[in-house]
């Protein structure tokens, strides 16, 4: 019985409960009638014609009545419903009408709307993730294809042998995509957990500096470290070498021969941070917004020139942001640039 | 050498037998995970290059088989899966090594000769050509001549002549001599720059050139027009 009623709509529901209350009404004021003698010079005896025939008439009509104003009532829900029911992941654009913002339903809608609006986003960017990363694995490709073609033609082994070599550094370039995608990828579950230490900063920034500075000297440019040897910060080792070391090998590449490179820590309010300042050409403030985006490119020729797929910074603020910290970028044109990686505070850790 | 590749690929399969019958192994390629059971209990394989991923039985159950009957024949485990986990359970069900897919050619085979080798003590003073290289004392000379390198540059010329006439990738490199555990870390242009001063170090100024580049695969050590 009660899943047999749970089954029906609300409005039958609701016009179940008005009847039955409006019934229970009639027999509370016909017991109160009785008690009271009030009812003998009226009806005489009929008070049992009354019970049988009135009875179940007005509870049939309160019946009716209800199912009425319930449906009218909940029209707006009925209309959210059908809207709703047409939605999918190609019509995300669509929002459910708002009759009357003050009230639940209204309310109702209106989180429904926000919520859509979060996931036609979140379509949006999957989008044109996959089109930039089929994008960027294509052009390894077309040159793989273009080099294996004109040498199937060719007789000579030594440019044979080279148009293969040629092959192979395209492969190990697609190979070193996809593994940077992946990476991301896996990051977007955020189902590996990471566990934050405390460790000393200049440590992290001694080890960085270490391996960069051969290829800086190549280009006649000199890294610095600026940090208290005492200086704690919160994070994993293996994430912070990956943010920094991307930092700081940008900060190599964009940067003119014979500048500094500083890797300084610093304490603000409880917490390391870590600059990576250059001396480069700096960056204009309309890339800052877009600048850690997966795939976004400042200069998109010559960074392609470098071998770069502008997925270095979207792995420094995924790495960054894995280990609890911010990344930020304050660069002027002409003053170089500072990246900026706050860690979180050590304490409670 | 006798080796077993269990791998249902037909093209990695024949790739992998045909590259190491010019490292000199004889292979036996096996393409379901029972049928390359069957042939570890009927014959015998100094190594086994595993594939995990196999239709059936897994290389993995394969694995775990093939060590519940007590068998120490060397596995080494090819996989797509590089998750951290992954890594775990693979070397936790028994496997002596993980490699994961695609890998380099070099370094399969790379792989390989370490696990074949790894009762056999190395000498700790090693020589090509006129260069000697002194693993304990980590001395190097060149026609007689003592040359300075770096600690880095040490481990990394080391590391070539262990591999000596086998290429090396820089995947490898960056694996065993920088300890870099994850793959997304950049470090191609350190590897490189490295390799630039190492020659310039060992090989300027002679005529014989030891370190050589394979394009699109790595480096190695030898001398000039050996094989």
């Amino acid at each position: 019985m009660n899943s047999w009623w749970q089954r029906r709509s609300l409005s039958v529901r609701l016009a179940g409960w008005y009847a039955a209350s409006g019934a229970a009404v009639q027999v509370l004021s016909l017991v109160a009638a009785l008690v009271s003698g009030i009812w003998r010079p009226i009806f005489g005896r009929d008070v049992l014609l009354v019970l049988a025939v009135g009875l179940p008439g007005t509870t049939l009509l309160f019946a009716v009545a209800g199912y009425f104003i319930a449906g009218r009532a909940l029209a707006p829900v009925k209309a959210m419903v059908e809207k709703t029911r047409r939605l999918s992941a190609k019509s995300l654009s669509e929002r459910l009408p708002v009759a009357n913002p003050h009230d639940e339903l209204g309310q109702l809608a209106s989180v429904f709307n926000g919520t859509l609006q979060q996931l036609e986003n979140a379509f949006a960017n999957l989008r044109r993730f996959a089109a930039d990363a089929s994008h960027e694995l294509r052009t390894p490709l077309t040159a793989m294809r273009a080099v294996g073609e004109v040498a199937l033609r060719e007789r000579n082994p030594a440019v044979l042998q080279d148009a293969v070599g040629s092959m192979l550094e395209e492969i190990r370039r697609m190979n070193q995509l996809i593994d940077r995608l992946l990476l991301l990828a896996r990051g977007d579950d955020g189902d590996v957990p990471v566990r934050l230490e405390a460790g000393l900063v200049r440590k992290a920034l001694a080890e960085v500096r270490e391996a960069l500075v051969v290829v800086a000297e190549e280009k006649h440019q000199q890294i610095d470290v600026q940090c208290d040897e005492h200086l704690l910060g919160a994070f994993e080792p293996t994430l912070l070498r990956l943010a920094l070391m991307n930092l700081a090998q940008n900060a190599i590449r964009h940067s003119p021969s014979g500048t500094h490179i500083i890797l300084r820590g610093s304490r603000v309010e409880g917490a390391a941070v870590i600059e990576v300042m250059d001396e480069g050409p700096g960056i204009a403030a309309e890339h800052h917004y877009k600048i850690f985006e997966r795939f976004y490119r400042v200069d998109k020729a010559r960074a392609r020139a470098d071998g770069g797929a502008g997925l270095g910074l979207a792995i420094v603020k995924w790495s960054v942001e894995r280990m609890g910290g911010t990344v930020e970028l304050e660069s002027e044109v002409g003053r170089g640039s500072v990246f900026r990686v706050r860690l979180r505070p050590l304490t409670p850790l | 050498m006798r080796l077993l590749i269990i791998e249902d690929n037909v093209t990695t399969a024949r790739a992998i037998q045909r590259g190491l019958a010019g490292e000199g192994f004889e292979s036996v390629v096996a393409r379901t995970g029972e049928e390359g059971f069957f042939l570890l209990n009927t014959d015998t394989f100094d190594l086994v290059v595993l594939d995990w991923m196999l239709p059936g039985h897994d290389g993995i159950e394969i694995l775990k088989a093939l060590r519940a009957r007590g068998s120490k024949t060397p596995v080494l485990l090819l996989t797509a899966r590089d998750a951290v986990q992954d890594r775990v359970h693979g070397l936790e069900s028994g496997a002596d090594d993980y490699l994961v897919k695609p890998f380099a050619f070099a370094e399969l085979a790379a792989r390989i000769r370490s696990l074949l080798r790894r009762t056999t003590p190395e000498p700790l003073r090693k020589q090509v050509a006129d260069l000697v290289v002194d693993l304990e004392t980590r001395h190097v000379w060149r026609a007689g001549t003592l040359i300075e390198l770096t600690p880095r540059e040490f481990d990394l010329l080391a590391y070539l002549i262990r591999q000596l006439g086998q290429v090396v990738t820089r995947e490898m490199l960056a694996k065993d001599v920088w300890r870099e555990t994850n793959r997304a870390t950049p470090l191609d242009n350190v590897i490189d720059v490295h390799v630039a001063h190492l020659r310039r170090k060992l090989d300027e100024g002679h005529a014989t050139k030891l370190i050589q580049t394979v394009r699109g695969v790595g480096f190695l050590l030898r001398e000039e027009g050996s094989v």
